[in-house]
Formats: structure tokens, sequence, C-alpha cells
């Protein structure tokens, strides 16, 4: 297969998945593009995909461990013998009964993907690549609207009408991380008239662009967005045909009851907003023909839920559910099912690996995949004997000071590991292949035939996209895909009965009239190509019980605290500690860098001072600095109540005075170029769940980006 | 005038690189398998300004590929050649087939051919010493002139009195001698003392704006220089009779003869400066006045003109010099007595000037006295060289205790014994042992011991002064407390170089310029300097350093004749030739910084602004793939025709080349 030409295929820097095309030239990538026939933009990590491509690093054989975990000493291995010791091993943890101690932690490309396939046949359970971010959006537009808006479900901005107010509430939206041509697309309803509002305690990038920028104080969000609420409801600004008739009977008098103690005096006190903004913000929003707000930040704190409910009960109040420049409700064209189709696990009996003092109480909080939250805890719980990863980086990725590290290192009272087996299926050894017992080299997104099916569908629409094979892969690669449904022919045979991978999608694209072929042939997507505003007109409503919204939770009216209507307080883990601690951490992201994935920060186009970002000091601002006698460039060491760290200072004036702010994802070791870079992992400073779960778990969040931290020099 | 361009958008630009990438990728400029973060060559970068104080903050990004300048210094520089700006569309190309990397020899010097060669970057002036030594080897002597004059309009001057650090600098040192840089540029720049051959900059459009500076020495005519250049309409007043500060009245003819100081003074006058001489400020003129006749900024240069007085006995006799009225009143051609004998007191240079011009006053004997020991002594090695040969005694380690009077005139001095000068902090402060008396006749004593400004002025201006007597000025803007008034060069400094007044003079009309436009004074001004020294050195020119022909000890008395002669057009191409090319002339010369060097190619290389996808009807890869369509690409009449119609600013400190950027 030498392919020249541009080739359209499906780019996989970052969870976007932005649709791009690649110029290959004899067989060798060369270029890459956003896909003109699709929304047309990549962006800079989508542009360093040649470089991950032809990387030194790539692993190119099966390798196993010899030696301690975590020493980083393999040997090699045929393919053969890998999936022998997998398959060995879970066999006999299923005859044991714990098939539901596996866990797989993978990026789904698709809410079909193989592997996903593979352990609901096997029984065993998913941790979506991280302990997931955006839980508690997910949760609460379910509850409120019956809808899944996830973080890769941001309003249309191509949709905002002029005079539509955009406002992103520690969203990184020039990231890129919904899809690369979102910051155009804000950009130009901007010029359409549209204002941009930001509203982050650090000067983003979207801050140097937006009309206004609201330096808010960490965690002071819900209440910054119920003060605008209260000031829409009391003045009778709100949208009175939407209330009247989507909103559940009784919940808007209930809504006015919450509210009356809720002034944007009141309000300004907690979040550090001027009452005056509030009302002036809230006063546009509601004579505004469109809000659409972005937060993901607001989503990982530990009062995640209670915000993510404002926002809901704000888009409601406005009349912003589902229209032009709103909040977007997806969905999906249906794809045919593979027969028979597995029955999951049962979350409820088995899926409790996330442990706490009270687990029917967080109950309440479940929503439809129950993941392994935080596996340094299921290890130590016992609750997890074999994980699998791919695409995926727990070792840099999970909360604590290298907790999941220690965890996967640890041993029982017999001298055995208490994870029994860790597989990692990678493109280049990472943080988390050192600790594993298996390496196995996987393909590259150039190199594989995948199906994206996810109601994403700001790159792809309600549809399908298509990722395929444009080099060869080296050495002895195998998509981990292939490897999983191997194994799942092995291990359940009868939900295997396809061929292969492609087969496999052929199935499910028939329903489309569909095949990976055909696809292929129409330029690697296909998409209805509307988005469907007001969708809820049509289906007579909304997904919930009542078919109406519920602004009011009753369900969580008794849990320790109520949480029938959001709480308005700061995050208990920034009051908590508020004396020792005085600064709160903001880690912030950039367009360089996903996640703490080698795919970006073992790149050296993206840690190149030119074109990347190569290390993160601390950000302070120049005032706070002054009062704790802290220079440019002083090494300072950082103090969380749970870990810390050494690290340089930069002034900036681009940083609230009582927070320090922090690049999210570095700290990797790993590789020749990230290996050749300085930088500091943000997470040994967060708290892992054992340390706050007492107070997480009955919230339904947890404090992803979140913690006090004080500075030593 | 054909020029294609691109304009980008401030408003969209959000910084994020996409384009430096995907540039890097279809350039190929990248080998992805090898590629190590900060040493992969790029053609476009990002730069990002940041405003204001937290929550009043802006942010504003763009980018900066090679602006296919007008007159790129880059053509300039070349010496082979090898850079041109294609007529039919603007676009300026390094022509791979012609390109030599300046004599790149081997893959090993890559990351130091990328650097600034030790002359350029030990240069007060900034002159891009290798690009005019290399063109000089070459024998292009007129676009030797050019990239000199871009740097600095006294060269002719230079090339005489420069102590130039950059051959101190200059890594030929270390395989024999330094090449001889000064005696080149002095060969190139005689060019610009003949009228057909002169080099006068280009004004740029003519602008209402008013400019005084005061003192039409090196610093005040050098800013002068450049602020005419910009268009600024500039007067600058002095109180002496002539023009051109101590170059004038301070270093002598033998040194620099008055026609050379003239002719590059001339050019100045030419560019449409008024140079007012007998104008003092504090008596004519004031800085009131200066403001109401509309001047918007002044520039003070006033250097330093009164000589330090010893304060003994005796110092107000006739017969008792001040070194410097000495030497101005030489030079303003007035009649002075000096008798048989002469004692200069002073170690620095102009003591020995002063002793030198003394004996072509017709001293038989001159003898200089300083405190310090020979090795102590702040003159430089070569002036001190200069003194013997011409038979100055010097005797070391004696300071002056009193004059002697005879008959109502000077007829003797008594020195005491000076045991040591400086204390173990390495200040200045002279002990004697007074019980060991030396006394000396002399028919006059000359006092060259010091340099100090004037201070009325000043302080009746509200003008601040330093500890040292100086005047205050913001080391990085030379911007005094008065907003609208900047001071330079020795006035500022203390005693130093003609260069150095030089360096002054530009910062201060980069400053001038700015604070007139409005735009924010210190921004971008600190430059880091990354100097090449592990230079490539197993083939060189065995050649030895020129010598510079000079007059011989015996033929020096009596006149005031220049010592140093030129060098001939042989002997400076052959001497040129002796340059180890320690980096690349063009990436030296280029105002942005743009040009790379490939270290296995052994050439520069940069962005053409990718000619060929214009020919095909594309657009430059960056303007196709910016995230944001921040880039229009089209011909730069139009694409500014375009900003103005649609109500746009053009950010001017940024749109200097062909590239427009908007806002
Ligand atoms: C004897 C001697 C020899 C030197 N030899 C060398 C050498 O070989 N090489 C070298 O590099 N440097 C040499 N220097 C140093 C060099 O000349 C000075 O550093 C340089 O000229 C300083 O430049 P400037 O523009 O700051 O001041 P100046 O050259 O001193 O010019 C200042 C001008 O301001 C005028 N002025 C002052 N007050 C007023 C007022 N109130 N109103 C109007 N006008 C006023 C003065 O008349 C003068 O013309 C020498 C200096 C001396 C004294
Ligand atoms: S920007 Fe530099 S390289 Fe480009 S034309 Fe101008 S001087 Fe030459
Ligand atoms: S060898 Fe040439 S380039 Fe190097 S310092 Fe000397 S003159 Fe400059
Ligand atoms: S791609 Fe566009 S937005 Fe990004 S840095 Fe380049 S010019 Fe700016």
């Amino acid at each position: 297969m030498e392919k020249s030409g541009w080739i359209p295929t499906m780019c996989y820097q970052c969870k976007a998945e932005c649709a791009i095309i690649a110029r290959v030239e004899d067989g060798v990538l060369k270029e890459i593009r956003g896909n003109p026939n699709s929304r047309g933009k990549a962006c800079v990590k989508g542009m360093s995909g040649v470089s991950l491509q032809y990387s030194p690093d790539r692993l190119t054989y099966p390798m196993k461990r010899v030696g301690e975990r975590g020493e980083g000493k393999f040997e090699r291995i045929s393919w053969d013998e890998a999936v022998d010791i997998i398959t060995t091993k879970l066999k006999d943890l299923r005859d044991r009964g714990e098939a539901h101690k596996l866990t797989a932690s993978f990026f789904p490309h698709s809410i079909t993907d193989p592997k996903w396939r593979f352990l609901n046949a096997y029984g065993g359970f998913i941790n979506t690549a991280l302990p997931h971010c955006d839980s508690a959006k997910i949760l609460a537009w379910i509850k409120t609207t019956g809808g899944v808006p996830n973080h890769h479900i941001p309003p249309a901005w191509f949709t905002v009408p002029e005079g539509g107010i955009m406002m992103l509430a520690g969203r990184h939206a020039f990231g890129g991380l919904e899809d690369a041509s979102i910051p155009k697309d804000i950009l130009e309803a901007k010029e359409r008239g549209a204002k941009l509002v930001v509203v982050d305690p650090f000067f983003t990038a979207e801050a140097a662009k937006a009309d206004q920028w609201i330096p808010i104080r960490p965690g002071g969000d819900t209440a910054f967005f119920v003060g605008m609420i209260q000031h829409i409801v009391a003045n009778g600004m709100y949208d009175r045909e939407f209330v009247a008739n989507w909103i559940r009977e009784g919940d808007f008098k209930k809504l006015q009851d919450y509210l009356a103690d809720k002034t944007p005096e009141r309000m300004s006190e907690i979040c550090d907003v001027p009452a005056e903004t509030i009302r002036q913000l809230a006063e546009e929003c509601a004579m505004a023909p469109s809000v659409g707000v972005d937060s993901f930040k607001g989503v990982m704190l530990g009062n995640a839920l209670d915000f993510s409910h404002a926002w809901c009960i704000f888009m409601a109040v406005t009349g912003n559910i589902d229209n032009p420049g709103g909040q977007p409700l997806p969905d999906l064209v249906p794809l045919s099912p593979v027969e028979p189709a597995p029955t999951p696990p049962s979350l409820h009996d088995l899926g409790w690996h996330r442990t706490g003092p009270d687990k029917d109480k967080f109950e309440k909080y479940s929503f439809i995949m129950e993941p392994t939250w935080y596996e340094a805890q299921a290890i130590r719980n016992g609750d997890l004997k074999v994980l699998m990863v791919a695409e995926a980086n727990p070792a840099l990725t999970e909360m604590g000071d290298y907790s999941w590290q220690k965890a996967v290192c640890e041993k029982d009272e017999n001298g055995n590991y208490k994870l029994e087996l860790l597989v990692s299926f990678e493109i280049m050894l990472s943080e988390t292949s050192k600790h594993a017992d298996l390496v196995l080299p996987d393909k590259s997104y150039f190199e594989r035939w995948e199906l994206l099916y996810m109601p994403w569908w700001y790159n792809f629409g309600h549809g399908v996209a298509l990722r395929q094979p444009i080099v060869e892969a080296p050495g002895e690669c195998r998509h981990a895909n292939d490897v999983f449904i191997e194994m799942g022919k092995e291990l359940s045979p009868e939900y295997f009965q396809f061929d292969d991978l492609v087969s496999y999608y052929d199935i499910e694209l028939s329903g489309l009239g569909l095949s990976v072929k055909k696809l292929q042939e129409m330029g690697g997507h296909w998409s209805p190509g509307s988005i469907g505003f007001r969708k809820y007109e049509t289906a007579g409503g909304f997904g919930t019980p009542s078919e109406k919204v519920h602004l009011y939770w009753e369900d969580l009216e008794e849990a320790p605290w109520s949480q029938a209507f959001p709480r308005v307080d700061l995050p208990l883990e920034y009051r908590a500690v508020l004396d020792d601690y005085p600064f709160v951490l903001v880690s912030y992201r950039t367009i360089f860098h996903s996640g703490s994935g080698q795919w970006t920060f073992n790149n050296p186009q993206l840690r190149d001072s030119i074109s990347g970002f190569q290390e993160n000091p601390l950000l302070m601002n120049p005032v706070a600095a002054k009062e704790l006698d802290v220079s440019e460039g002083d090494t300072i060491t950082a103090e969380s109540p749970t870990g810390s760290v050494q690290i340089q200072v930069k002034l900036s004036e681009r940083i609230r005075p009582d927070c320090v702010a922090l690049g999210h994802g570095f700290g990797s070791t790993v590789g020749g170029v990230a290996s050749a870079c300085k930088g500091v992992s943000d997470n040994r400073l967060i708290p892992d769940a054992g340390a706050t779960l007492d107070y997480q778990d009955l919230i339904g969040g947890e404090a992803h980006v979140s913690t006090r931290v004080r500075i030593v020099k | 005038m054909k020029q294609v361009s691109m304009m980008i958008d401030l408003n969209r630009c959000i910084g994020c690189r996409t384009c430096v990438v995907a540039c890097r990728n279809h350039k190929e400029i990248i080998d992805h398998n090898k590629a190590m973060p900060d040493e992969i060559p790029y053609y476009l970068r990002v730069e990002t300004r940041e405003k204001g104080a937290f929550p009043n903050l802006s942010m504003d990004s763009w980018i900066v590929p090679c602006q296919h300048c007008r007159e790129p210094k880059c053509e300039t520089s070349c010496p082979e050649g090898a850079i041109s700006k294609a007529p039919e569309t603007g676009v300026v190309t390094i022509d791979p087939e012609k390109c030599t990397g300046c004599e790149a020899k081997s893959e090993s010097i890559a990351v130091e051919k990328r650097k600034i060669s030790p002359c350029k970057g030990n240069c007060p002036a900034n002159i891009n010493v290798q690009g005019y030594v290399n063109l000089a080897a070459q024998g292009k002597f007129q676009e030797a002139l050019r990239l000199i004059k871009d740097e600095n309009p006294f060269p002719a001057i230079c090339g005489r009195v420069c102590h130039h650090p950059c051959e101190s600098a200059c890594i030929r040192d270390d395989v024999d001698e330094p090449v001889a840089i000064n005696a080149i540029k002095r060969f190139i720049s005689d060019l610009d003392l003949d009228p057909e051959t002169r080099y006068v900059p280009e004004i740029k459009e003519k602008k209402d704006e008013k400019v005084a500076i005061i003192g039409a020495g090196p610093a005040g005519l050098t800013s002068a220089f450049y602020l005419a250049k910009e268009g600024y309409q500039v007067n600058v007043f002095d109180r002496l009779p002539v023009a051109g500060g101590m170059m004038a009245v301070g270093i002598p003819e033998y040194r620099l003869p008055n026609d050379i100081l003239e002719a590059e003074i001339n050019v100045i006058r030419d560019m449409g400066v008024e140079i007012k001489t007998g104008v003092t400020l504090g008596e004519e003129i004031s800085l009131d006045s200066l403001k109401n006749n509309g001047f918007g900024a002044v520039f003070m240069a006033t250097g330093l003109h009164f000589g330090g007085r010893l304060d003994v006995d005796g110092e107000d006799l006739p017969g008792v010099f001040s070194g410097l009225d000495l030497l101005k009143d030489i030079a303003l051609g007035k009649k002075i007595e000096i008798g048989e004998k002469a004692i200069v007191i002073g170690g620095g240079n102009a003591a020995i000037d002063s002793a030198l011009s003394a004996k072509r006053l017709g001293a038989k004997e001159v003898t200089l006295v300083c405190l310090e020991q020979r090795d102590e002594m702040p003159a430089w090695n070569k002036e001190i060289t200069d003194a013997l040969e011409e038979g100055i005694e010097i005797a070391n380690g004696l300071g002056p205790l009193r004059f002697m009077e005879k008959d109502g005139r000077l007829s003797g001095i008594e020195f005491q014994l000076c045991t040591s000068v400086f204390n173990e902090k390495g200040e200045f402060d002279p002990q004697y042992d007074d019980c060991q008396l030396t006394a000396m006749e002399t028919d006059s004593a000359i006092i060259a011991i010091s340099l100090l400004g004037e201070r009325n002025f000043a302080e009746n201006s509200g003008i601040a002064i330093t500890s040292e007597g100086g005047l205050w000025a913001d080391p990085l803007t030379l911007q005094t407390r008065i907003e609208w008034l900047f001071a330079g060069g020795d006035s500022v400094s203390g005693p130093k170089t003609v260069v150095e007044a030089i360096a002054s003079g530009k910062e201060a009309a980069i400053s001038i310029d700015r604070y007139i436009r409005g735009f924010d004074l210190r921004e971008d001004r600190v430059k880091e300097i990354d100097m090449a020294s592990d230079v490539y050195k197993a083939e060189y020119d065995p050649a030895k350093r020129a010598q510079i022909p000079r007059l011989k000890p015996g033929e020096r008395a009596g006149n005031f004749n220049e010592i140093e002669k030129g060098l001939t057009e042989e002997m400076v191409i052959q001497e040129a030739k002796r340059c180890l090319n320690c980096g690349c002339s063009c990436i030296q010369s280029c105002p942005y910084s743009v040009i790379q060097f490939d270290g296995e190619a052994g050439k520069s290389h940069k962005c053409d602004l990718c000619q060929d996808r214009i020919y095909a009807g594309e657009l430059p890869v960056c303007a196709e793939v910016c995230m944001t369509d921040a880039i229009t690409f089209g011909e730069y009449d139009l694409v500014k025709q375009w900003a103005v119609c649609d109500g746009r600013t053009i950010v001017t400190d940024l749109s200097k080349g062909s590239m427009l950027y908007i806002k």
C-alpha cells in the first residue's frame, strides 16, 4: 500500500477528532489540513501529527516486563505470547467470579467501540480514559432535560445570531478540543455582532478576544449564575413562553422561593463579581436573541453538580435550550446492531468500584456509564484486578501525588501485586506503559480503520465518520481494536461472530445503506447535515419522566446536603483549608496539549518554544509575588494539603492575585522529547479520591482541577 | 510597485501556531524522526504583546514571517548576491545555488552559524560587521557602505577614532591576529566623503512633528540622522561655533581631519536637518521656548565640556591650561603660546591628546605625569604607544602638590609620591607619601584629569542629576523625568566614546519616535544577543594582518597631519578575506530575525511566501491553514484598501515591511 495524494481521514491528536485530509507521498505522510468538505480546520496538534507518526520513540513489538513494576525494564515477546498472557489471566478472573474486576481504560471512539463490546461481553467495566471530567454536566442535563450534552457538545457557535451572547465560563474554546473550527466560528459570530463574555480567573486567549472578561473567584460560578437567574426571575425578564409551556408544573414556583434571598449583592460576596456586573449581564442575557454557555473547569470542581444545575436552570429560564445559539440537545442516527448484542454487567450490583462512606447515596449521581472512577482507589480496595489501558495515561492523569503509580506497585501480604495484570497499548512508551506488565505496540491513527460514531456533531454531525489507514504501521504494531476482537473471539465467541473490525463496522453501517468501502468512497463521512432546533416540540417533550424540564431535583432533597436546588457556596475544598493555603491553583490548558498523553507531550513540535508549549512555570500575579517577596524566575515550593512540587515562578498580570496558574498535563519523563523538557504535573498537587472522598462522593463532583496551595520560598 | 502581501488581522489571530507547524511540514524543514524542541527551523513565528495590569488587560498575537521588505537589508548584506526581490511579486528569495552560507565549511558549526558574530555583537552601534567585511572581500564597497550606514551615520569618523571593540572580540585573534576591521571600515567609508559615491538615505514620508536636539556631538547628530530619516523636522542647537561636539573640539586633527568630519555632518544637513551653532540652551533658548515653538520632544546630548580642577595652590597662574580648553582652542584656530617645556597632568586619552598636541604646538619637551602606574593608566595602550613613539616622557605615580610661581607666571610643579591609586574595593582613593617630593620645571602645565558636565541649565529646568553628576535618564528609554525630554551620550553616561554616543543617539531616536506616535517606549527594547563562539577555524586565509601605514614620528612634529593612513583597495580586499565568517551576513542583517540556517546544506533559507503556490493560484500555506482565517493574501495596495474601506486600523509599528497588520 504505497498511497499518494490527499486522503480524508480523522485526526486523533485530541478527543475532538476533527475531520482532516492528509497528504501522502509514496506511502509517507507529509502534511495535514482540515477537511474542506467538513468543518475545514485542524489545529496545531493536528498539524503536528506528522511528527507523532515518525517519532523515533514508536513502539514496534510487544514487550513483557522484567524486574519490578515501574522499573521500566522489558523484553521482547511475540504477539501470541502477549495475547496468551492476557486471555489466560482473564479466564482465571472470570472463573473466580470476578470478571467485573477487569477495567479497560480507553477513549471510546464510538458508542459501539469494539473494546467496549468486549467488556460488555466479558463482564468488565470501562473507564473512559480519565476520571470522567464532565460527569457533572452530563448528569445535570440528564436530570433537567433527559438529554446528554457532554463537554464535546458546546453551543453551535456558527448558529449564533447578531446580538447573541456567547459565554465561556472556564472553557478554553480556542483550544480546539471540541472542534478546530470553533475559534473561527466564535470570532465570526463576534463579527456578526454577537458578544463574547469570558468568565475565568485567568486571562485566557479567549479573554483576549472577549468583549467582557469577568475574572471570577474560582468556584464562584454557581453563585454568579444563580445571581443572574435571581435578577432575571425577580424582574420578570425570563422567557415566559418557555417557562409556561416547557417547565414542569410547580418547579418555577419552587425556583422563585429558592431565589428569594439569592440577590446579586449576596452572590457577589461569594463569587467576587460586582453585583452591578451580575445585573448587567443578566439583563443582556435576558434581552439577547440567544445565549450559549460553554464550561469545562466549572464542571470539574467539588460543587460541579451544583454549577451544572445552575447552568441548566439559567438556560431554561432564558429559553436557550435547543435553539440557535443556545445549548443543543444532540441525537444520533441509529446504526444497525451487531447481533447478538452482549448485555453489560450490572452497574448497580457490580460496578461500585468507587467506594465511599455511603454507596447507596452515591447511586443518585449515577448515569449511563459508571466508570471505575479512581483506579488507585479501586486497586487498594481490591475492586480492580486487571487493568488494560489504551490511548490513556492514568499514571499522570489521575489526581494525587503519583497515587496511581504507587497503587499499581502495591503488593498484598503474600508479596503479589494487588493489581494482578496491567496491560498498556501504546504507540510510544508512556509513564503508564513504564509501569505495565505488557506493553503492546498500537497503531497510530494514520494506520488503522475506525468508525467514529458519537453525538459530538460539531465535527461530524449526527452521523458517522471514517478513520482509514493511509500509511503502513511500523514493525509489528497492531490496532488495540483488532487485539480486543481476537480476545473476544476466544473468550466470548458468541458475540464475536464477525470476521474482523471492518466487517463489524460494515454490519453497523448496513442500516444506513453504507459500508466501510462506500463511506470511504464518499469521502469518509456521512451526516444528515442538520442539527435540528427545538426538537422537543416535534418529539412532544423532553426525555425526562414528565417530558418537561425539571428545575427541581427531588431525588437529591435529602442527601447530606439538599441539592434539590444548587448550593451557591464555594466548593468545600476551597473553604476547608483557606487559612493555611491562601492560593487557589488554577490549572489551565492550552491548544498545544491534550490531557497528559505522550502524543502531544512527547511531540517535538508541540514542545518547541516557537510552535508549542515547552514547560509550565507557575504563574503568579506580581502583586501577590511582591507580598511574598518572590521574583520572576525564583524556584519555589507549591504545597497543597496532599502534595508538593518545586517549580519556577513566572510573573503574570493574567492571573488573579489570589490564584496561581499551572498549565495542565505536564510531568512526563518518558520519551526523547518529553524527558528533554521540563514540566510539572498539576495532578501532583490535586488530591486523589482517597483524600477528599468523604465529601466528594456525596455531592457528585470531584475536585479535578481544584485545590488550594501555599507558596514556600 | 508590484508587491504581494499578507494582511494579518490581530482581532483574529489567537496565537495558536497552527500555521508555524503547517509551514514547516509543507516546506519540509523538519526531520520528524530526529527533531528536538528548540532546534527545529521555522519560517514564521508568533509574537504576543500583553498590556495593562490585572484586571484591565489586553493581549494581541500576530505572526512574523519574512516581511519581504521594500528595501531588504538581507539583500544588501549578502556578499554573494544570492538574495533578490522578484520584480513581478516583490517576494524576496535566497537563491540556494548562489548562497554559500557565508563560506559555511562544516556541519559542526550549524548552531553557531545561526548566531551573531562577535564583531557585530560587541559593536555598540550593532553594525553588521561581518556583512561589510564579507562585502569588502568581494570588492562590493558601495553595498558595504550602505550596510554600515544603516547603523552608523559616522563611519569615516569611526573608521579613524573608534576604539573598535569589534576587533577586540574578533575570533581570528585565536588564530593569529584580529581582522583589521576598522581599517576596512575606514576604506569603505571614505566613499562617503565623495559627493559622487556618498550614501544619503531615503527619507520616509515627511512628518509635521518637530524635534529639537541640544548638542551637535555624535549622540545628538545621530539621533538627528535617524529622526530625519523617519521624516521628522529636526533642529540641532549647539553653543559652539562648529558642529561635531568632541569630534570637532576634542579629538585632534591628526587623528580626525576636519574635512572628514565636515563631510559626514554634511550628509545630515543634506537630509534636511538644521544645525544651529552658537545657540546655548539656558541663554538664547530654553525648554519652555522650545515647547512654545512647537517642538514635540527634546533630546539633550550636551556632553561633558568642563575640565576637572585639581584644587591645589597656583592652579590659576598664567601658563596653567585646561586640557579641554587647549584642544578646543586649537580646533577653533586660536593662537596658543605653550613654551619649550610642557607638563601634562592626567593618565587618560585626553591627556595623551593634550600631550601630542602640545608637541605639535612647538613644545620640545613634553612630560605626562599621572597618579597611576603604567599598567593602571586609563588611556588605551595604543595611545600610550603613540605617545612614547613621539618622545613623550611618562612619569608615573606622582600627584601635583602645588604649582610654583616665578615672575607672576608658572615656573614649575611640585609633586608628591602617590603610593596607591585605588583602594581594596577598586575605588579611586589615592594615597600619598608627602615626604617624597619631586619638583619639575616647566613653561606650561596642562590639566587633563576629568571631564564634567554643565549643571546650571539642568538644575534651572528641573532635570534630575545623578550622584555622579550626570543627567538622569531611564537607562532603557533615555526618557528623563520630564516626559517629552530625553537625554543621552556622555552627559548621561559620563565620558565614553564616539560609537557609544552614536548608540545612545539611535536609542533616543527610537524612543522619541515612539513617544511622538504614542507607543510604548519599553516594549521589545532589550534584545538578547546570542554570539557565536565555537567557530570553525580549520580552513582560513593564512595571510597576516595588514599593517596600517602611519606617518613616521619625525614627520609628525609641528603639524596636525593625520597620522594613520588608509589601506589600499587590494590590501582591504585581502584583509577582509581573513575573516572567519563566524555567522551569516543575512541572518545578522535581518531586522526581523526570520532567516534560518541549514547546517546540512550549509545555506541560509527562509519564507518565500510559498511563491510556487502563488503562481499556481493557491494561498501561502499559513494563510490556507490559519485556524481563524486571520490572514488575507493579496496585492499590497488592494489589501490595504480593503482594510481602509472596512474601517480597520493599520498597526503601523508592525507594518513596516510589506506585510500589513490590522486591528
Ligand atoms: C580629547 C578627547 C579625545 C577623545 N578621543 C576619542 C577617540 O579617539 N575615540 C572615541 O571613540 N572617543 C573619543 N573621545 C570621546 C568622545 O569624543 C565622546 O565620548 C563623544 O564625543 C560624546 O558625544 P556626545 O554627543 O555625548 O557629546 P559631545 O561630543 O561632547 O557633544 C556635546 C555638544 O553639546 C554642546 N552643548 C553642551 N551644552 C550645551 C548647551 N547648554 N547649549 C547648547 N549646546 C550645548 C557642546 O558644545 C557639544 O558640542 C574623546 C574625547 C576627548 C575629550
Ligand atoms: S524580513 Fe528579513 S529576510 Fe525578509 S526581506 Fe526583510 S530583511 Fe530580508
Ligand atoms: S572573524 Fe570575521 S566574523 Fe568573526 S569576529 Fe572577526 S571579523 Fe567578525
Ligand atoms: S494559525 Fe492563524 S490564528 Fe493561529 S497563530 Fe497562525 S495566524 Fe494566528
